[in-house]
């Protein structure tokens, strides 16, 4: 590990202008991804700022039917939340499959949404191109774990997927992050949080300069029912395969309102609308699962090792279906 | 009294002849029926406090005064030569207290001659460049990037399939094969005629199964503490074998054996790779010698899964016959072994086909193949679980389309004596498994599918079973001295490898010796103290070193009696020893703690001696079956190993509790190599990708199955006098093969290839469009 300045804020305030300094700085919360990141020198800050310190920043709770979630509130928190378990179910689940308790106990919902690539080239030795060399090894590669949607050259140089849980329900529930900037209050919706990964930005997300995420912000569902299923290589602690976070609302028998966040298949966590424009309007106990499945998976472009997550998607979204519409 | 004999070894599937030293008569088996009062009973692990809170120290916990620390610049390439290597700017680095390479250091040869410690030719990524010690990890981090080497970078043959085709570069000075003592290219068996065989046969199945490289992931990785007093050296070491380390060790450093010493005391975990001396051993030693300072080279995790050895890939190409009525007529293997870099061994994929039924033809031929990564090792039964997994798939698919039950037909094809050598064995109750096993799967019932998570969840139920050695024998030795305070001690030369043999084999001690387990103490690990024992691998242990210390326990015990028969005024004979207490044969009064008797000696200490006789004529195995329920989710490609019911023939049980933590362990390892393990590699640059634990899957508890665990607990009195046989590797080798039989039951779909993931599974779905789902229908 290379060596860096270290600095622990106790305010807001003082954080936001350690951050404006000008000085070089990343933010240290839980820690889980960027200390292993530092350690294995993929990442190389001159300076941290602990802000585990500020307490304002993990709260979790209810003003005028909205839900508010402070960056510094860890998954374990949102999973075990009572607001969150019957308001947000799937957000619960997806935190609650996250990782292993240890994690989840240090683990904030902020980090966690700005975690980098856990694509083995990124992670390893190998000199890829997210890190300033000339090639996706895993393009052509071991790519089973990679992206099957936006993968093609012209969409992505890299083809690693977004491994985050709680970004998938956050985006099925329209959520919207707040952060402080030097030039004020910034709202971004999660949907619009994630871009293409970059040497620059290797997790897509690039924040204006001097941002501190501060809350995450859920407005209120009109009822409805919702899930997430996380498809992994073993029983417990591993990045999804492929997760389904799927969000319906009935009136009178037919499907009123309809969402599906799709995670492990691209870069980006994902939405789906034209199968959702589909659901709308269905009866429930007439509804054709097979071919919304199809629907769903046209247009995957899978690599050479990935194909099965074309049936992976769909089977898991099936099983989705059919426990929201149960 | 003290005789020397030739008697012949056999250690996971290679058969050697030893000279051994036979001191005395050995005491008659321990019958079966006998009534114990330590051994057959559960016991916690003796060590298992100390374990937990911390107290007992591991290599890495070691930290003598002034102790520096080394790290390793390795290969970046599988194939390489150094053209120039220049470590000055790395030695003037503040903090830098030496540098070792092929600049400085001294020849020595490894790798049975075909490479040095320091080469210029590298043969895999991970291969040892230059080593630099300093006062911390990081300054010794920082140096190795300072050294500069430039490198002709190689071709590399990394496909164990193609690594034998013409044209293919040669990687190793002795071909990239294999091959025999008359230089033929792999190791052929033969008996019968089996295209003869196939003749008569009226149903033939053949396939290609392969099984992946799986990593060892000990918790504990391997490495080592060095320290010079004088012209002696201490070597803290996480070892399978302490005295395999000083061998290696003073041969390397040309000094003698017993100025090398090698001490491991507590083990991390050891599963094949850490009987073998790495590297690191020797290089310690001579940094230590050229800085004047203690060294510590620990690998870390990406080292350890890079270099310290791993289960091989194998690609095994099976044929089998049988006839209408169920009986087996010919086996055909055909088997590639992938042994990395540097094996010397193919590991044993035919044993299961040559010996686990009777069979009059059976053909075999295994070819070792080197590539450029790293070298296997032995891990848990090598060899075996491959080919087991191979075999019994096969065997299921006979018996599904002669429309046999799995167990009737094993029963018909049961083999009374080792058709290889034609004697019968020391034991075989592999009948009794079947049964035990059967009747434990059927009491427990259909297992609940309402804990799994929501999905299209399809039952199914396999079995396997197994043949293995766990024989062991002599050389093993061992003392017992008896305190004047009434303690024991047992002085041996083996080592704990997380097994529990300090547990069992102190029960022996207790046993033997008529005392309480508290009050016995068993120190290993210590080439200066112990006497000789064998490294702790090939299930040897208990049958090797467990009659050992119960010769040195009756050594012990019969100076104690005589002792005694001068205060007690009785014929020794007429003495009697319980729960630490002397009687006159049939008297309760004139009970006298051992304590007691031996404080009218003063501070006498009784030392008593054991050895290992000599072994059987008779081949001797071990002997399992097990019964895997599990759970496939026909829309994810997930599958759930529900239950584990698993019955071994291990011989005598010296502890209940420390044997079914063998079987969990084992069944669990089985269940990674079926499900998830698999080391991958890039098939350009030849890195491999996942030597981390986050990458490299190991089940965790949540895959973690119930599991009902028995032994037949039958001795085997031909085996050794105390009737047990090795158990540590049998519970890992029927696992993956009953799991892959459970998921043909459950979705159809034979799945020849290791480990079963989503990905292979949906594809294997997919390839047999959907496959027809068998008719028992699930019960979700």
């Amino acid at each position: 590990m290379q060596t860096f300045d270290y600095v622990k804020v106790e305010t807001l305030e003082s954080a936001l202008s350690a951050i404006a300094s000008g000085y070089v700085v990343t933010l240290l919360a839980g820690g889980t991804d960027l200390v292993p990141l530092m350690k294995d020198e993929i990442v190389t800050p001159r300076a941290l700022i602990d802000i585990t310190g500020l307490e304002q920043l993990s709260h979790i709770e209810e003003r005028g039917g909205t839900l508010h979630i402070g960056a510094l509130s860890t998954l374990s928190d949102l999973a075990g939340h009572q607001l969150v378990t019957t308001r947000y179910p799937a957000l619960a689940q997806a935190c609650g499959l996250a990782a292993i308790p240890q994690l989840r106990n240090m683990s904030t919902i902020g980090g966690n949404l700005l975690q980098q690539p856990r694509c083995w080239y990124y992670r390893g030795e190998h000199n890829c191109w997210l890190k300033g060399g000339e090639v996706c090894y895993a393009r052509n590669g071991e790519n089973e774990l990679h992206a099957i949607f936006k993968n093609t050259p012209s969409q992505s140089r890299c083809v690693s997927v977004n491994p985050s849980d709680p970004a998938v329900a956050l985006l099925l529930y329209d959520a919207v992050v707040r952060m402080r900037t030097p030039e004020g209050e910034l709202e971004i919706p999660v949907g619009d949080l994630y871009g293409v990964p970059t040497p620059e930005h290797p997790n897509g997300v690039s924040l204006p300069a001097g941002a501190l995420i501060t809350e995450i912000v859920l407005e209120p569902l009109e009822g409805g029912r919702s899930v997430y299923l996380k498809a992994m290589p073993r029983a417990s602690w591993a990045f999804a395969l492929v997760s389904v976070g799927l969000y319906v609302r009935m009136d009178a028998g037919r499907v009123q309102e309809a969402r599906i966040g799709v995670g492990g298949v691209a870069t980006v966590p994902m939405r789906f609308p034209q199968v959702e424009a589909e659901l709308v309007g269905q009866d429930a106990t007439r509804l054709d699962a097979d071919s919304l499945a199809d629907l769903l998976v046209e247009g995957a472009t899978p690599l050479s090792k990935n194909g099965y997550k074309v049936p992976l998607l769909r089977g898991l979204f099936k099983q989705a279906l059919s426990q929201v519409l149960e | 009294m003290t005789r020397v004999v030739k008697t012949r070894v056999e250690i996971e599937g290679r058969v050697h002849e030893e000279t051994v030293v036979v001191e005395r008569d050995e005491p008659a088996a321990w019958e079966a029926g006998r009534e114990f009062s330590q051994v057959g009973k559960s016991a916690n692990r003796v060590d298992g406090r100390e374990r937990v809170t911390g107290a007992a120290r591991y290599t890495y916990d070691m930290h003598p005064a002034g102790m520096l620390y080394a790290v390793v610049l390795r290969s970046p390439y599988p194939h390489a030569r150094i053209t120039s290597l220049d470590t000055t700017e790395a030695e003037r680095l503040s903090g830098v207290r030496g540098v070792l390479s092929k600049n400085n250091a001294a020849d020595i040869s490894w790798y049975g001659g075909a490479s040095k410690l320091f080469d210029d030719e590298l043969r895999f990524a991970g291969e040892e460049v230059a080593v630099v010690a300093a006062d911390d990890l990081d300054t010794a981090r920082e140096a190795l990037q300072l050294i500069n080497v430039e490198y002709e970078v190689l071709p590399a043959v990394l496909d164990v399939e193609k690594a034998s085709a013409p044209g293919v570069p040669v990687i190793h000075p002795k071909g990239n094969v294999l091959r025999d003592d008359n230089d033929q290219p792999g190791e052929t068996y033969s008996r019968g005629d089996v295209e003869q065989g196939f003749r008569i046969a009226d149903v033939v199945v053949e396939g290609t199964y392969r099984t992946p490289t799986a990593l060892h992931n000990s918790f504990e990785t391997h490495g080592c503490v060095a320290s010079w007093e004088g012209d002696e050296v201490t070597i803290w070491e996480s070892t399978q074998y302490i005295f395999g380390v000083r061998g290696r060790v003073a041969s390397a450093l040309k000094m003698p054996e017993s100025k090398v010493r090698v001490i491991s005391e507590y083990i991390g975990g050891g599963f094949g790779s850490k009987g073998q001396t790495l590297k690191h051993s020797v290089i310690a030693p001579l940094l230590s010698r050229m800085t004047g300072r203690p060294i510590k080279l620990m690998l870390d995790r990406h080292e350890e899964n890079l270099l310290s050895g791993n289960r091989g890939e194998t690609v095994q190409k099976l044929r089998v016959g049988a006839t209408n009525d169920g009986k087996l007529v010919a086996i055909e293997l055909e088997s590639l072994c992938n042994i990395g870099a540097y094996g010397t061994w193919a590991a044993s994929v035919a044993g299961p086909a040559q010996e686990l039924y009777l069979c009059p033809n059976v053909r075999t031929y295994t070819l070792g193949v080197r590539t450029n990564l790293g070298s296997h090792s032995a891990f848990r039964a090598p060899g075996h679980v491959e080919g087991t997994f191979a075999l019994e798939s096969a065997m299921d698919e006979l018996c599904r389309q002669l429309g046999m039950d799995p167990i009737e037909f094993r029963k018909k094809n049961y083999a009374d004596e080792d058709q290889v050598t034609g004697n019968p064995y020391t034991s075989k109750y592999l009948l009794e498994s079947y049964d035990m096993a059967s009747r434990l799967h059927a009491e427990a019932g259909k297992p609940s599918l309402d804990n799994l998570p929501p999905g299209n969840w399809k039952y199914g139920v396999g079995m396997g079973s197994q043949v293995w050695s766990g024989g062991g024998g002599p050389p093993a030795h061992a003392l017992v001295r008896l305190n004047s305070d009434g303690t024991v001690e047992v002085i041996c030369g083996t080592q704990d490898i997380g097994t529990g043999i300090k547990t069992a084999l102190s029960q022996v001690v207790a046993e033997e010796l008529g005392v309480p387990l508290e009050a016995v103490r068993f120190r290993l690990g210590d080439t200066q103290k112990g006497p000789f024992a064998p490294a702790s691998w090939g299930s040897i242990t208990v049958p090797s070193v467990g009659p050992a210390v119960r010769v040195a326990a009756e050594d012990a015990r019969q100076q104690l009696l005589e002792i005694a028969s001068y205060f007690f005024e009785v014929p020794a004979a007429r003495l009697q020893i319980k729960d630490g207490y002397m009687t006159v044969e049939g008297r309760e009064e004139g009970k006298r703690s051992v304590a007691d008797v031996l404080s009218e000696v003063g501070d006498y200490m009784i030392v008593g001696k054991g050895f290992r006789g000599p072994n059987p004529v008779e081949p001797l195995r071990t002997w399992g079956a097990q019964i895997a329920d599990v759970a496939v989710d026909l829309d994810t490609g997930r599958v759930r190993v529900l239950r584990v019911v698993a019955v071994h023939d291990v011989g005598r049980v010296l502890n209940p509790k420390g044997l079914a933590s063998q079987f969990y362990g084992g069944i669990l390892q089985g269940i990674g190599l079926a499900l998830m393990e698999d080391r991958v590699v890039d098939e350009r640059t030849g890195l491999v990708v996942n030597a981390n634990l986050q990458d490299y899957k190991i089940p965790t508890m949540s895959d973690c199955p119930e599991m009902i665990v028995q032994a037949v607990d039958i001795p085997d009195t031909a085996a050794n006098h105390i009737g047990s046989k090795g158990a540590g590797e049998p519970p890992i080798i029927p696992t993956p093969a009953a799991i892959a039989n459970a998921i043909y039951d459950a979705v159809g779909v034979r799945v020849r290839s290791l480990p079963v993931t989503s990905r292979r599974l949906l594809e294997d779905l997919v390839a047999s469009n959907s496959a027809p789902i068998p008719a028992e229908e699930s019960g979700s």
